[in-house]
Order: C-alpha cells, then structure tokens, then sequence
C-alpha cells in the first residue's frame, strides 16, 4: 500500500487527521409505544444466519453453547437465510466471498439487521494489508453493529445481541420496512 | 352421535324456537357451527404448538446441558408467541424464478392436511367434531395431502435444494404411510371398528384394558406404528429432508415469513395428530381409570362438564407424554441416510406390520377374551412396560448423579440447579 | 540415504546433467534439478526400491527475482529418508513439468503455485486458480506484484471508504454472482449443484460443485480459496516475531501447533536452543490444544450426521480446556503463545494442578461420551464402509495425521521425527484397523481422533509430571537469521502442520509457506466422491476433519 493511502503512516495526504462521518437522523426516529410492543416481540426472537467464516466462527458456536446460551434470550441459529433476521458476519470477508455475503444479505426478508463480529469484519482486522481481504464487510452490507474482539469473548457477543436489543427496540416499525431506519 | 349437529340442534331449538328438521335456514346455522368447530380445533392447534416448543426448547436446552429460552416472559414461557408474531412481520418473500401459484400454496396443502385429521380425533367423551364411522382411515387418507405439499415447496422454490428436500420427503411419507397403516390395522382387526369413538371404547380406563398390553402383537404394533409416525412427521432420526447440515432446511429453505411458520405449525400438529392417534389406538383414550363410560354418559350438568374435562385432560396427559418421548429422540440419535430409511421402511416395518396382523388374528380366533391365557398375556405385558419404565427412570436418575458428582469433583461446589428447579 | 547419495544415483541413471547443484551448505541439503529431466527424475525416484520417495510433503514456489524456482519437499515412508529438490524456471515464460501423475497430491499444490506465481505446469489435467477469483489478474506471491485500486466495485483500502453511509451500501446494485470454477469440465445429463461456500457446517467456507444424480454423487470437485487471507505474502512484510499472530489464524483450532511448526523453523534458522521448561510448557499446550480441536472435529463430525447434543456437550468441555489456556496464556482461541526460544508465559504450578484435575474430570466424560454416541448403532451405520480410504491413496494424496494413519500408515511425526520433548514421553500412535467396518473408513477415523484424545490425556499427565525447573524463554538478542531455508513440520490435530520458510539475512522472511492437513484432506475428495450419496459426502468431509483456514491459509 502507498504512504498517501496507508492510514498508519503520516504524510502531507492524510495531514487533517481522520475525517468525520457525518450521523445521519431519519425522519420520524421517535418510536410509540405500539412501536415499542412491536420491537419487543422482534427482540425476543432474534434468528441469526448461522455464517462463521473464520476463528469468530468458533467463538459464535461457543457462544451457542452451554456456558452462554445465546438460546435463553429466543435467538437460535437457522441455516437459510430466508428464515433469519440476523446477519451475523463472524470472520474475514475476502474478495471472492464478497458478492456471495452480498447475495446472502439481499436472500434475507426485511425487517433485516448486520452484526460484523470481529476485526475482520468491523475493518479487515490484522489482515488489512493482504491482498485479497474486504476491509471491513461494511463495504458489501449496511452495519448495524460493531463488535470488537479478536476474536469477541462469549460475553462480548452476547453484549452485542443485547444491544441489538437496546436498538431494535427504539426503532420505528413501519419505517423500518420501508428500508429508511 | 353427532356433537356438532346435537349442539347446533340445541341452539336453533333455544335461540329460533324453530324445528331444525323442517326450518329452511337451518343450514346457515350448521355451517356457523361447523366454522366455530374449525376455529376451535385450529385454536388448539394453535395453542398447542406454542407451548410444546417451549417445552422442544426447554427439554433440549436440558439434554445438552444449557438452558433455552428463559427470558422471554417468565421462564420463557412466551417465546412462542415472539416468535410467531415476528415471523408474521417479516416480509412476503417470493423467489425469483419460483413458480408463484405452487409456492403461494404449497403451504396450505400442508396446513390443511394436517389440519383435516383434528376433525375425527376425540378429545373427551363427546368432545369429537365428527365421529366418523372410517375414522381412522380418514386420517390415513388426509394426512397423505401433505405429501403433496412438500412436493409443490420443494419444487416451486426453483431451488436444487429445496428439490432435494422435498423429493426425499415425498419418497419418505409415501413409503412411511405403509407400516403406519398396517400397524393401525392390526388395532382395526382387534378393535372390530375403524370409528375413533369406537377404538376407544373397545378398551378400558385401566392400563390392563389398553390395547398395548392386551397381547404382545399389538405391544409390536405400538413401537410399529410410532416409529413410522416419527418418520411420518419429519422428525429425528427421519428428518432427511430437513437435514439441516447436509440440506440447508430442505424443502423450506426458500420459505420466509408466515408462510414458513405454516410448515412449522403442521409439523407441530402433526406431532400431536401421531400422539393422539397412539393413544387412542393403543392407549386407552379420554377413558378414566375407574369410570365406565355409561356412567359418563349418564351424567347431567356440572358433572357432565366436569367428566367432559376430566377425559380429556386424561387424553392430553398420555398424548403428552408421548410427545415428550419424541421430542427427547429428536436430541438423542443421528439421523438415518435416505437408503437406510428406505430399507428400514420396506425391508423391516412392513413385513414386521404383517407379521403383527396375522398374529392379532390368530390370537383373536385363539384367545377368548377374559379367559386364562388372556390374563396372563395381559399380565406379562404388564409387567414388562411397567419394568421398563422403572428402568428408564433409575438410569435418568443414575446419570444425573453421576453427572453431579464430577461437576462437583471439578468445580468443587454444588451444582447449580437441582432436577426440580428450573434454571 | 544422505542427498549426496541420493544425487550420485540421478547422475549415474540420467546423466551428470540431471543435478546441476548440490546445495549442501543449506539447512536441508537441496537438489537442484535441470528442468527437462524433473518429470522423469520424480518417477524414478518414487519407483526405484531403495528410494521410494512416496510421500510429496509440500511444493513451495518461489520468486528469486532473477528466475522463479519450485520447491519439493519429499519424504519416504518405507525407507524413513526425506530429500529437497529445486527446479529453476526463468521469470518471462515459467513452465515447469508436471508431477501430478507421479504424485497425486500435487495436482492441487500445482493448482496453488500457479494461481500465486504464475508458473505453468505441462501436463497438468486442470490447470486454473484455486484459491483467487477467476477473474483475478496478477500473481501475488510475486515481489513484483501490485494489487489492485477495487475488486467488482469494492474499494480495496479502509481509508478509500471513508466516509459511507449506510443509505449507499445498502443502495448499491446486486452484484451477479459468478460461478467461480465454471470453467471446470461439467457432465452432461446430470444435476448439477453448488455446495456451499455458505453452508450450515462447521468446516467453514468451501465450496462443492456437485454433479448428481439424483442422490448419488458422480463428481464433487471442491471450489475453495473463499477465506484466501494471504498469510504467507503477509508472512514477507512483517518481522519474524510479528508472523506469529497471524499462523494461530492459519489453523484456529490448532493455534499453537501452527506457532509451534513457525517456531521450530526461525529457531532452527537462528540456531536457537529452547530450555526444558520450556519445551515442556509447549507439549503441554499442544496436547492441551489438540483435545480441544479433537472436541470440536467430533462434535462436529456428530453434528453432522445428525447428533446435535454431543456437540454441545463437547463444547461444554471446550470451554475448561479454553479457561486452562487462558490461565496459561491469556487468550482462548489464538493462543499466540510460543516465542523463539520458548514459550510467552510460564505454566504456574497452581495452573499444572488444574490440568491434573480437569484430566481427572474428563476421562470418564469421554467414556460417556462413547456410551453415547460413538456405540450408537445408527452413527455407526453411517460411518463404517463409507469412502473407506486406501493406504495406496492416502499416501499418494498427501494425508496425514488421523486421515493417514486411519488407512493404516504408521507415521506420527512425533514419533517418527521427533521434535521437542517427544522422545521422553511414552504414548501410543493410533492406528486404523476397521475398527466397525474396513480400514480407513468414517468410522476408522473418528475412532482414531476418539483415541487419540486418550493418548494426549497420558502425554499431559507425564509432561505434567516431569515438568522441570528453570527458565522457559532463552529470547533471543536479535531474529536476523542469516540466508538459508529450513522445512520444520510438527504432529498437529489434523496432521502435518508444516513451515518452509526462506532466510536472506534481514529481519522479516524472504519466503513463508504453510503446508497444513487439511488442504490434502481437501483434495481427495474429488477422487473419492463418485458413487457416494450425498450425506455421505458430508460425512466425508466431517470424518476428514477438513477446516477452511487451514486449506486457503
């Protein structure tokens, strides 16, 4: 990678300093409380697509398993992605999985969310540099979260499902469906 | 005698003070009687299912030593209901390529296959929508619709895998119906009757008067007619076409939504159609254990109720402990390659099934009912199943103690929940 | 047979010519072959009776600037000798003679050279990408490669990204999926279907282009390269030190055997000497690992054919064996625990008491487990006679570890090459018999990962044992090996973990590559799939105990 482009060095070209995203507020954020019954209900019942590319994979399963039942708060794994609500993208994303990542999201029925487990997934993690790693699967597929860890503990996994919580219940239904939330 | 029709009677005698035989509008009246019917019965469907995927989760949480769902209401209690209202408010998803009709319905043929035996099942005494005298077969005959089902998903999905899925699931209900109705059959011959009602009533309130324990053919005939009924119902150790490792969900892997619940809720009733027809065929029924049923029929009022109550609690009992049993296969055994389904279907089941016929008649010409040797089969079987029982409930009992012991071995304190507490 | 004599008889039998160097001041001591005659040079030297050269243990390419090489690393099972052969091959027009019909393992070791390097193999049957997108352009391994600005729309640097919104990615347009591999030979009136690479099994990111009929399997030729992360091209720009990390991701499970085969290759580079405390601390950990990753290859194999509990049983016991290693080194799954000279941290002896009673704990578990699921007679029906696997095969197809010696192969590095503290422990090497059916069949070889987690349960009981006092890390002043290259392989949980790694003098590798089991358990898949129905193919693939970081690395 060229010094212009590679963030770890300092040069005249990256001389301002990160920029800054700008944060985005949709129409209508406030929630009702027909919402808020709503969310409840999707909360508590979130299937994830069972996609584990890399270590996060092995995290994930062991999230799944009896030390922390991620089963306890209604969310199990389903194979297909028709039938799940949760992406959650636990490993690296290369090049050639990329546009399947992509298919498997779009396959997915709406109301759908992103959760990119891991460095990998969050920036391209400690394989950034490599030639043949997304960096960051946020290119492909809208985030909703960011899970750092590498790979994430049990516990930090499971912080994230309940944070998708936390979100999924502020969020406006109807919005939601129309693809604005 | 007919529930519906005797209610409807009832009710256009008490609200019209009209003479139902005669009244041209009686039928308007039938028809809204006959619809409540359905809705009830699919209510307990409904009702049904949430709540035994509660306990599939539970059971299965314990057997692989986590917990299941727990938050979700108190003890989890309604993670079914956040599931099926989540399902419903996701989006209608229709592949690309797939064949719209066959996919929109597909379905319903399984929902309504599966739906259509609830009709003839008796609950209770009178508690039965149409006690049809070919009950049994009637429900051989409309389960078969689901085979159809299957096959329009697994093809309108315009997916290889769900052609798989839906292929080997054809081939699997289709040979499955074979044994399931053979063993059934042996229960007609002894039975004399095809009648739901009538099964029931040829046997007792007592475990002795149960067809299971009456001779050793119709004791094969049970562990006959479940195991095809499992195989029936797509569960472990036959869920082939929904193998999840190997076919990404089968036959519904393009399913979304409502549409796949639909799948989920026949699966689910068809898990209680296998019970219920087991314990009626082989069980004893609604039938209460000291109570004759011309005593039951005789009762006026409260007491009517009441029996009506107690039968089919009696009834839900026994069908439940035996979808208990499934659901703990489910978690215990690998499943079974297609050919060794296969070959355990027409190699195994059907010549045992015929086996088993040809014994019930011989003893039926042999054996005089109520007579010597009659007692001692009787007896025997008895003792047998209750032994077995026994047995299964001391080695529960010897792996948990086991267990705990070793846990408490490593992490040196007490392990955390007992058998009677729920974590 | 030393290489000098080894070298003597490819001279007398094809001509002074054939060697053209003997590169005897290396580590390994290297043939180098003239290019024309390598073809003839590899039969002859797998068929003749004192030689047998049956086993290709790994095919690196190289890129010297100058020229680009190959390098074979080949290994006798009968005779117990290993020699290194070198071809040349100059830099505008590469070719280099095939040896896949001598050796059928290298037909996917040639694949990966070419995909990587660019170099072309006369007389190779299928010659295309393996691990990169068809569509890719360039070969990475090369020095002078330069990666592209953005692959199909995706730009290829974090800060090129900056800032996007959510609204834009989710807007952007459906990519057409390509078929990757299409051009592969398709068979006419048959099914054909893609397996994977998203696929509700715990053996990652492969994928299976399928031709069926109907539940019968006429050809399964796997399509992988989907978790291609370059660690060896990431190997060249980090230090030594630095590639440490990244080899516990080159086989997660097994995290510290791939540190382990990285450590003995720079030490062996550095002249390094690791002290007993130290070696000690690594046999603990790595038999420590391979129970863990033989958990999870059961577990998996179980869950597989159906069993969803014993999966999570094992999991269970995962997570003690997880809290030991992150007592010992402070992480659960990329343990990144050995150092050059040594391991990180020490084994405290509070720690080696654990180790003592978790093994208490878990040896009547395994019993249970067996009277679960291993004597089940449905899982045995599954598994006994399906794809049973051929000594003749697995040796040519380059298996090893529980694969190979399923099929009946004594050979265990750590007994037949030893390395660390191997020769003081006493263990048994475990080998198939057909125990429920023939030998090398499904069951041989779960049966043999189920015992040999009883074997590393003795060798953790003697190392806790024996664990001497002293230091456990002699570090190094500085890792600046002079130029040379060394070939250093360890016994992991899927077998030979293997790093070739190319010295020039500086601080960072001039060449790294990974040779891991399970990209040969990988490739004989292809051979053995006709006839299989399709859930023995994924009982295939479980009893293989295949993991995808392992094959794209």
């Amino acid at each position: 990678m060229s010094d212009a482009a590679d963030p770890l060095v300092k040069s005249p070209a990256n001389a301002d300093g990160p920029r800054v995203i700008e944060a985005e507020v949709y129409p209508g954020a406030i929630a009702t409380r027909l919402d808020h019954a709503i969310n409840w209900f999707r909360e508590s019942s979130i299937w994830y697509l069972l996609f584990a590319t890399a270590c996060c994979g092995i995290e994930l399963m062991q999230t799944g398993g009896p030390r922390t039942d991620l089963d306890r708060f209604g969310a199990v794994f389903r194979a297909s992605p028709r039938q799940s609500d949760l992406l959650l993208v636990a490993g690296t994303i290369t090049y050639k999985m990329a546009d399947r990542v992509r298919l498997l999201w779009a396959q997915m029925a709406d109301p759908k969310y992103v959760v990119a487990m891991g460095s990998c997934a969050n920036c391209g993690g400690l394989f950034q540099r490599s030639y043949s790693v997304v960096c960051g699967v946020d290119k492909i597929v809208p985030v909703d979260l960011y899970l750092p860890g590498c790979p994430p503990r049990p516990e930090a996994l499971n912080e994230a499902i309940l944070r998708l919580q936390e979100k999924m219940h502020g969020e406006r239904w109807a919005a939601k469906m129309k693809g604005q939330a | 005698m007919n529930v519906v029709q005797h209610a409807a009677d009832r009710f256009m005698r008490w609200a019209f003070s009209v003479d139902p035989a005669t009244w041209p509008h009686a039928w308007i009246v039938y028809a809204g009687f006959i619809l409540l019917a359905a809705v009830l019965a699919v209510g307990f469907v409904a009702l049904f299912a949430g709540p035994v995927t509660w306990l599939e989760r539970r059971v299965a949480g314990r057997i692989m030593s986590r917990i299941g769902p727990n938050r979700v209401g108190p003890q989890g209690v309604l993670q079914w209901l956040a599931d099926g209202i989540k399902c419903f408010l996701k989006e209608d998803l229709v592949p690309e390529g797939a064949d719209r009709t066959l996919f929109r319905i597909a379905p319903y043929f399984v929902f309504g296959g599966m739906f259509g035996a609830f009709v003839v099942l008796p609950f209770g005494v009178h508690l039965v929508a149409a006690d049809l005298n070919v009950g049994l077969l009637y429900i051989l005959a409309v389960t078969s619709l689901v085979v159809v089902g299957l096959l329009m998903a697994g093809w309108a999905s315009n997916s290889k895998w769900a052609l798989f899925g839906g292929v080997r699931s054809a081939a699997q209900l289709v040979s499955y119906e074979i044994p399931s109705a053979f063993s059934l059959m042996a229960v007609i011959l002894f039975a004399g009757t095809m009648s739901m009602q009538g099964v029931v009533a040829a046997q007792g309130g007592w475990p002795w008067d149960w067809f299971l324990f009456r001779n050793p053919f119709l004791f094969a005939a049970f562990f006959l007619y479940f195991t095809a009924a499992i195989a029936e119902g797509n569960r472990t150790p036959f869920d082939l076409p929904e193998a999840e490792s190997e076919l990404v969900a089968g036959y519904n892997v393009e399913y979304s939504g409502m549409r796949y619940l639909f799948f989920m809720f026949a699966e689910w009733a068809n898990l209680w159609i296998m019970s219920a027809v087991a314990t009626v065929c082989f069980l004893g029924g609604w039938q209460i254990p000291g109570v004759s049923p011309a005593e039951v029929a005789a009762a006026e009022g409260l007491a009517f109720v009441g029996w009506q109550a107690l039968s089919f609690l009696v009834f839900a009992a026994k069908a439940s402990a035996l979808i208990l049993v499934v659901v703990q296969l489910r978690w215990t055994v690998p499943r079974l390659r297609i050919d060794q389904l296969m070959f355990t279907c027409w190699k195994y089941l059907v010549p045992l099934s015929f086996v088993c016929i040809l014994g019930v008649l011989a003893l039926m010409v042999v054996v005089r009912e109520g007579g010597t040797v009659d007692m001692i089969l009787r007896a025997a079987l008895l003792i047998f199943g209750f032994w077995a029982v026994v047995e299964y409930a001391r080695r529960i009992r010897r792996t948990y103690l086991a267990d705990k012991a070793l846990y408490e071995r490593m992490e040196g304190k007490a392990m955390w929940y007992p058998p009677y507490r729920m974590p | 047979m030393t290489p000098a004599e080894i070298a003597a008889r490819l001279r007398t039998r094809f001509g002074d010519g054939a060697v053209v160097a003997v590169q005897d001041a290396l580590l390994d001591p290297t043939l180098e072959l003239a290019p024309e005659r390598l073809h003839e040079a590899a039969r002859f030297l797998r068929d003749e009776d004192d030689l047998r050269f049956d086993f290709l243990r790994s095919l690196a390419g190289v890129d010297r600037k100058e020229a680009l090489e190959v390098v074979y690393h080949l290994l006798s099972l009968p005779h117990r000798h290993g020699v290194t052969l070198r071809v040349r091959t100059p830099r505008d027009k590469p070719s280099v003679a095939s040896v896949a019909d001598v050796w059928p393992t290298a037909e996917w070791h040639e694949r990966e050279t070419f995909d990587l390097f660019g170099i072309d193999f006369a007389g190779h049957p299928d010659l295309r990408r393996l691990f990169l997108p068809d569509d890719w352009v360039g070969y990475p391994l090369r020095k002078d490669y330069a990666p592209p600005a953005e692959y199909h729309g995706i730009v290829t640097t974090r800060e090129g990204s900056l800032p996007v919104t959510r609204a834009q990615v989710a807007g952007r347009p459906q990519v057409q999926v390509a078929m990757h591999g299409a051009k592969a030979e398709e068979l006419p009136g048959y099914m054909r279907v893609n397996m994977g690479p998203h696929h509700p099994a715990t053996h990652g990111v492969i994928n299976f282009l399928l031709e069926t009929d109907g539940e019968i399997i006429r050809k399964a030729s796997p399509d992988v390269g989907y978790l291609h992360r370059g660690i060896e091209k990431l190997a060249e720009s980090n230090l030594y030190i630095g590639t440490m990390p990244y080899t516990d991701r080159v086989d997660y499970l097994g995290a510290i055997f791939a540190n382990h085969s990285w450590a003995l290759a720079v030490e062996k580079l550095l002249g390094l000497a690791v002290p007993p405390r130290g070696e000690y601390c690594r046999a603990i950990a790595s038999e420590l690992n391979r129970i863990a990753s033989h958990l999870i290859a059961t577990g998996a194999l179980a869950m597989d054919v159906g069993a969803f509990t014993p999966f999570t049983h094992w999991i269970r016991e995962r997570e003690k064996i997880n809290d030991i290693m992150e007592r010992i080194c402070g992480a659960r799954l990329t343990y990144n625990y050995l150092r050059f000279g040594g391991v990180a941290r020490d084994i405290k002896p509070d720690v080696v008491d654990t180790i003592r009673l978790w093994l208490d704990h878990f040896e009547p578990i395994l019993r249970e487990f067996n009277r679960l699921i291993s004597d089940n007679e449905i899982f045995v029906r599954r598994l006994a006679d399906v794809a049973p696997i051929s000594a003749a095969d697995a040796v040519g197809f380059g298996l090893v570890g529980p694969n190979l010696r399923a099929s009946g192969v004594h050979w265990d590095l750590r007994r037949d090459a030893p390395y660390s503290i191997y020769p003081e422990l006493e263990f048994d090497v475990i080998v198939g018999k057909g125990f429920r059916g023939v030998v090398g069949d499904c069951y041989d070889r779960y049966w043999c990962r189920v015992l040999e987690m009883v074997e590393s349960m003795k060798i953790l009981r003697q190392a806790c044992d024996k664990l001497p006092e002293g230091e456990f890390w002699a570090k190094p002043k500085v890792v600046k090996p002079a130029a040379n290259e060394f070939y250093a392989a360890v016994e992991s949980a899927r077998g030979e973990l293997g790093a070739y790694v190319i010295a020039d003098g500086t601080d960072k590798p001039y060449r790294a590559k990974f040779r891991t089991g399970s990209y040969t358990g990988l490739s004989i898949i292809q051979h053995l799939s006709p006839g299989l129905m399709l859930a023995d193919l994924v009982a295939l693939i479980g009893s293989l105990d295949v993991v995808a970081p392992e094959v794209d690395r």
